[in-house]
């Protein structure tokens, strides 16, 4: 007997940014924009029934102080998800990447996350060794 | 600052304190032969002040109302410190604080694993309930009222090992309990109503039990002749805050 397809035809995959994906982008940059003095690091895990991801400002020679800037949690379908911006303390809803893109840029570019990054850098340059 | 000197405080740590930082310690330290200061801080909510030299105590890690700090003195134990101000009721349901809870307990293991010990104190105003899933649930802090059980260390849950924390203001709730009821006082209309909380705790793990004396932990309900209460008996803002202080002891210098 010829076998039988049972599941039918299978969705057509669009590929799409992931959260997390768009998250990893942001990280890299700000390693770049600070020649690494700065890294933005990006941890992935679960939160009950839904992925999450949160991103972190690490500061290597500081004894990797770690600096968590936003969480996000999304479904497997990925929108609608949650972005809990920490320094603010509040969740913001995003129905889509465009809204989440946005909701990321708002707080990377706040005064508070400038705040964060100024303070840094000050401080790794400040304990830096001052040439002979 | 009369708090400070009355109990002659070491670490002072306050959670969306409006005081400015540089005029408090000109106030704590005025006349004071140990000076406090304020270590290198980019906590948006928590302000810590050491009696120690500024870097005894280093930031480790800090996000969310969470603020993690390892406690190096010159002679004693070094600990862990997580300061904590977690999400008002007000504004977040049940859930948005389990997950938060989840996330704030998830910060302190990262701290732990990457300090390489886990006498780790948790200190702060929790907006939860000792009895509440995020702070007693196992995916929160895990926090259990009793000492012995905490001694085990740990219990398998869904397969995975979830380290106690000890949380001894499961002593601190009610008229029968040393000092206030609780250290929050809210009255609502909704049908169960506690009126007092204590959402301000202190829980430590169970590597701290044999430095951290539980008669030593009191809510403050005034400050020497200074009541922190109303005359109805509920957190005086005007006076102080409208949490009520906690005071406790880590014996780091006990066996050296």
């Amino acid at each position: 007997m010829a076998e039988m397809n049972l599941w039918g035809q299978l969705p057509t995959v669009e590929v799409r940014r992931t959260p997390y994906v768009i998250l990893r982008e942001q990280a890299a940059l700000l390693g770049q924009m600070t020649e690494n003095l700065l890294e933005g690091h990006v941890e992935k895990g679960r939160e009950g029934s839904k992925f999450a991801a949160k991103l972190n400002i690490v500061a290597p020679t500081l004894d990797h102080y770690t600096y968590t800037v936003l969480h996000v949690d999304y479904p497997v379908a990925l929108y609608p998800l949650k972005v809990w911006d920490t320094g603010e303390g509040a969740f913001r809803e995003c129905g889509n990447d465009a809204e989440f893109v946005e909701a990321v840029g708002e707080i990377l570019s706040s005064d508070r996350v400038k705040r964060v990054i100024a303070g840094l850098l000050s401080q790794i340059r400040s304990d830096a060794p001052t040439p002979a | 600052m009369a708090l400070c000197h009355t109990h002659d405080v070491d670490i002072l740590i306050l959670a969306e304190s409006e005081i400015y930082g540089p005029h408090l310690l000109l106030t704590l330290n005025k006349g004071r032969p140990r000076k406090f200061c304020t270590p290198f801080e980019l906590s948006p909510r928590l302000s810590f002040f050491i009696r120690y030299p500024s870097d005894c105590l280093k930031p480790v890690s800090d996000g969310g109302g969470v603020a993690i700090r390892r406690f190096r003195p010159p002679v004693g134990l070094e600990i862990l410190l997580g300061a904590m101000h977690l999400p008002s009721k007000l504004h977040y349901d049940d859930v948005d604080q389990m997950s938060l809870s989840h996330r704030a307990a998830d910060a302190i293991q990262q701290a732990e694993r990457r300090v390489g010990h886990a006498r780790t104190v948790v200190v702060g105003d929790l907006n939860m309930n000792p009895f509440e899933p995020g702070v007693a649930g196992a995916d929160g802090f895990h926090g259990i009222m009793d000492k012995r059980i905490a001694r085990r260390g740990a219990r398998t849950v869904q397969g995975k090992s979830r380290r106690f924390f000890y949380n001894p203001m499961w002593g601190h709730m009610g008229d029968a309990s040393k000092g206030p009821p609780g250290t929050y006082y809210y009255d609502s209309s909704k049908q169960v109503n506690l009126y007092w909380h204590t959402f301000d705790q202190v829980m430590v793990r169970p590597d701290l039990l044999d430095f951290f004396p539980d008669d030593r932990l009191e809510v403050l309900a005034g400050v020497g002749d200074q009541p922190l209460l109303s005359p109805r008996g509920t957190p005086d803002k005007s006076v102080g805050s409208d949490h009520l202080p906690l005071l406790f002891d880590i014996e780091i210098e006990k066996g050296i």
